[in-house]
């Protein structure tokens, strides 16, 4: 029983991770129309950017991850201005096209720069934490607070904030938010910025779960489009709750059924989800 | 028995009732206008007919078939077409080539046919042409023939639209806002045309807000105002409804009448 | 008319190419090319002609490649029978996996079909008791002999792949050309337009996927006894992108395009000797150029700036 519960809560960390991905991806898609699959290599850079941060600077880990947060958002910014802004007018199908073709140049660049070798993080926080004869270590309970900290600011941020009612204007009607004077580029920018800001946490969130290599990003982000299309595509509180679904499965499915295979839960929710509801659970 | 008869049709997209136990009859040969103010619910009425949205409620008969919830490929062939409001065309092919896309309901050839192009599929590509010419002749566009849809003129690209909807073949022909932004000679022209489809005995019913037209070109008009049907009769019972004018204008407008 | 001369160019050089380069790297090179070529005009089918962004290309040469591979080594099938099974499990899949997942738009449905593609690397490379998985299939036997002719040399094999290319590429144009073509290109240009002349949207997307899961399937097979030897890389995710990248980087929609993208970014890379790493860098950067300054791609790029060129140079000559 206590396995079962210690492979729930992995579950909680693996689908945060995936909810941070998939709250960039689905507040970038839902404001620009833009899939961003280069964001796969946004969240390996934020991995690599804390990785060294911690090992040559000695910085602590959440410290690194602010830093590398605020460095991707930088990094999105810049990336918006010059990929993706020259094709805010042309076919969506357009956008996914650089978005890949900027996930090559990411990945590659890696590749080049720190080789393929896997990079562990050093545990930080070693010591564990026993309750209910459920023993978890610190790292893995700061990384579910975490983890539920920034959806939470995330959400208070598009719910409650100016900046945030101005994105659900563009989203919503870009034209009418542009004769208010709303600047679509500014949002654009922004949205960006927080995008690859919680891809960059997530990165380094999982990083140590799961090593540090140029190729990290590519099953994640495949996960994180599960689960939008899960949780509904345009819906926070569904990529919420499909990140942890998918989480949990994965999870449970790795210890119950087979590590191997890790990969193809998620893609075995996706059939399931297409065949009886591919609007997904919330979908509007 | 009615042509087409849709019965307490209704449509709700989220909390949004969009059309609400909407009935109405077309019959053979007839000009019907579907009128009312913006966002009444009519190029909903024309999606759901055509099967781009399921039924909330109610049902579609046409022909003596129940239609609602059959997908649009099956309704265009079974004889109901459309056009649309903002005029949808292959904007990177010719004209003659939009209209020969147009026949594809009426043709058969598969992909095994295609692949052997097989005396079948020659016959059928030669008969597609021929017709499609005589469609472009018909109304008037043979100009355009080998132009690029984009190219053309809005007022022909507007008939070259309803070119394509007449190349399926269709009994009933739903026209969505057909001189929006037409000027009063253009509009005229497009007017003759209606009355000429239906002299070919196609059944038309027409969205439009451009009132000359409704009553001009109509037989008899469906007035809808927020979904729901507030009225329906001839044209001169319409122009004096009270209740149309009052969607229309808002009731201080028919008080100060 | 200039059609003609050009396919006739075509033809000979490509009968010509073991003669002119003998090395047997830059055959090896050329067929390869082929190969992608093949797999791009495919590709494009789905791409370019439906306009649906398929990642799952790979996971079909994949299918193909180990369906002929299993097929002729474990039950001494042969190459001849082998070909078109390749083909026919691989559109199996694309079936099984176009319907659900094509009921998806745009960025989503590349995504499921990327998905797709994982799935399948991650069977055949862990489902190791029926394809050895990383340690691969080797030994993958030549083409029985038809008549005469045998497969064991470089330039028999060559020829052969040719030949499948061109029929491949005949094929597919008959398609486009067709009724079934056309209603591919509507649905690429405007769903509701198409719906509204009777395309029924799924069946034909899912025709397309099918069809062009066929012939990759058949390009599988065809590099498994290219070079006798597979692995699960065959069904990797750098295919699907590759093959990806060339349709979109030659012309997607074009019957020319794609063709010319495989073999540009086949042939250049390892002119230049370049790195695996920095090769993807480069598509990468030539990908989100062409994009944003050439959307239609390279070839149909060339086109104008090729006409004006006959346009000035006819000028010149008559003053």
């Amino acid at each position: 029983m206590s396995l079962f519960i210690q492979q729930i809560i992995n579950g909680l960390i693996l689908g945060g991770s995936y909810t941070l991905i998939a709250l960039g991806l689905t507040m970038i898609y839902g404001i620009l129309y833009i899939a961003n699959f280069a964001h796969g290599g946004i969240y390996m850079l934020g991995a690599f950017a804390s990785y060294f941060l911690l090992t040559l600077l000695g910085i602590g880990f959440f410290p690194a991850m602010i830093i590398s947060m605020i460095g991707t958002a930088v990094l999105g910014v810049i990336i918006e201005r010059i990929v993706f802004r020259p094709l805010a007018t042309a076919p969506h199908a357009n956008g996914f096209i650089a978005a890949l073709g900027l996930f090559f140049v990411l990945e590659g660049m890696a590749a080049i720069l720190w080789g393929h070798d896997y990079r562990t993080f050093p545990t930080v926080y070693p010591q564990i934490i026993s309750f209910f004869g459920i023993s978890l270590s610190l790292q893995r309970v700061l990384v579910i607070g975490v983890t539920v900290i920034l959806i939470a600011i995330l959400y208070f941020l598009i719910q409650k904030t100016t900046i945030g009612r101005t994105i659900r204007a563009v989203s919503q009607e870009s034209r009418a938010a542009v004769l208010v004077g709303i600047s679509a580029n500014r949002v654009s920018a922004f949205t960006f910025a927080i995008g690859s800001a919680l891809a960059a946490a997530a990165g380094t969130l999982l990083g140590p779960i799961f090593l540090v290599y140029p190729q990290m990003g590519n099953a994640p982000i495949v996960k994180a489009f599960v689960v939008i299309i899960l949780g509904g595509m345009g819906s926070i509180p569904g990529a919420i709750l499909g990140g942890f679904i998918v989480g949990i499965v994965e999870s449970l499915g790795v210890t119950y059924i087979s590590s191997t295979f890790m990969d193809l839960y998620a893609f075995i929710i996706l059939i399931v989800i297409l065949m009886f509801k591919p609007r997904g659970l919330m979908g509007k | 028995m009615s042509l087409l008869e849709a019965k307490n049709i209704t449509k709700i997209f989220g909390g949004l009732t969009a059309v609400s136990d909407f009935s109405f009859k077309l019959e053979k040969n007839e000009i019907v206008g579907l009128i009312g103010p913006n966002g009444a619910g009519k190029t909903t009425v024309f999606n759901v007919i055509l099967g781009v949205y399921p039924l909330d409620g109610g049902e579609i008969v046409f022909k003596g078939e129940k239609i609602g919830g059959k997908r649009p490929d099956e309704i265009v062939a079974r004889g109901i077409a459309r056009t649309f409001q903002a005029t949808l065309l292959f904007s990177e092919r010719t004209a003659l080539d939009n209209v020969i896309h147009g026949r594809h309901v009426r043709t058969k050839a598969g992909l095994f046919q295609a692949i052997a192009k097989s005396k079948n599929a020659r016959r059928e590509v030669q008969e597609n042409q021929q017709k499609a010419d005589e469609i472009l002749e018909t109304l008037g566009l043979s100009p355009f023939r080998n132009q690029l849809a984009k190219n053309i003129p809005l007022g022909f690209q507007r008939r070259l639209a309803i070119g394509v909807a007449l190349a399926t073949e269709p009994t009933i022909l739903l026209l969505d806002e057909p001189t929006v932004g037409m000027n009063p000679h253009e509009t005229q022209d497009m007017m003759d045309l209606i009355s000429k489809l239906r002299d070919w005995g196609i059944t038309i019913l027409l969205v439009e807000h451009d009132m000359k037209v409704v009553m001009g070109v109509c037989e008899r008009i469906l007035v809808l105002s927020y979904g729901k049907k507030i009225a329906e009769g001839l044209p001169e019972e319409i122009r004096n409804n009270k209740e149309v004018i009052e969607a229309y204008l808002g009731k201080e407008a028919y008080a100060g009448n | 008319m200039m059609r003609w001369i050009w396919r006739t160019v075509i033809a000979i050089v490509a009968i010509a190419v073991p003669f002119i380069f003998t090395n047997e790297y830059y055959i090896s090179v050329i067929i390869l090319a082929c190969i992608w070529a093949l797999l791009s005009v495919s590709l494009n089918l789905i791409v370019g002609y439906t306009g649906q962004i398929s990642i799952a290309h790979g996971a079909f040469f994949g299918i193909g490649a180990y369906t002929a591979a299993l097929t002729m080594l474990k039950f001494g099938l042969s190459f001849w029978l082998a070909l078109p099974l390749s083909g026919l499990i691989a559109a199996f899949f694309g079936l099984l996996v176009g319907y659900p997942a094509l009921r998806l738009r745009g960025a989503y449905f590349a995504i499921a079909s990327m998905c797709f593609g994982l799935a399948i690397n991650v069977i055949i490379t862990h489902w190791i008791d029926l394809t050895r998985g990383t340690m691969g299939l080797p030994g993958i036997p030549e083409p029985t002999p038809i008549g005469p002719l045998t497969f064991e040399s470089l330039m028999a094999k060559y020829y052969l792949i040719v030949i499948f290319l061109f029929l491949t590429i005949f094929i597919i144009n008959r398609i486009v050309d067709s009724r079934v073509g056309k209603s591919f290109i509507a649905i690429c240009q405007n769903e509701a337009l198409a719906e509204s002349i009777g395309v029924n949207l799924m069946r034909y997307k899912v025709m397309a996927f099918a069809v062009g899961a066929f012939f990759a399937g058949i390009g599988g097979s065809l590099y498994a006894i290219f070079f006798g030897f597979i692995s699960p890389e065959v069904s990797g995710l750098d295919i699907s992108f590759n093959t990806l990248v060339f349709v979109i980087i030659g012309g997607a929609g074009t019957m020319v395009g794609p063709i010319f993208g495989a073999f540009f970014l086949t042939v250049l890379p390892e002119a230049l000797q370049v790195l695996k790493e920095l090769r993807m860098v480069i598509f990468g950067i030539i990908l989100i150029l062409t994009i944003i300054f050439l959307p239609k791609g390279l070839f149909p790029g060339i086109i104008p700036l090729w006409s004006k060129f006959i346009g000035r140079f006819k000028e010149r000559k008559e003053p």
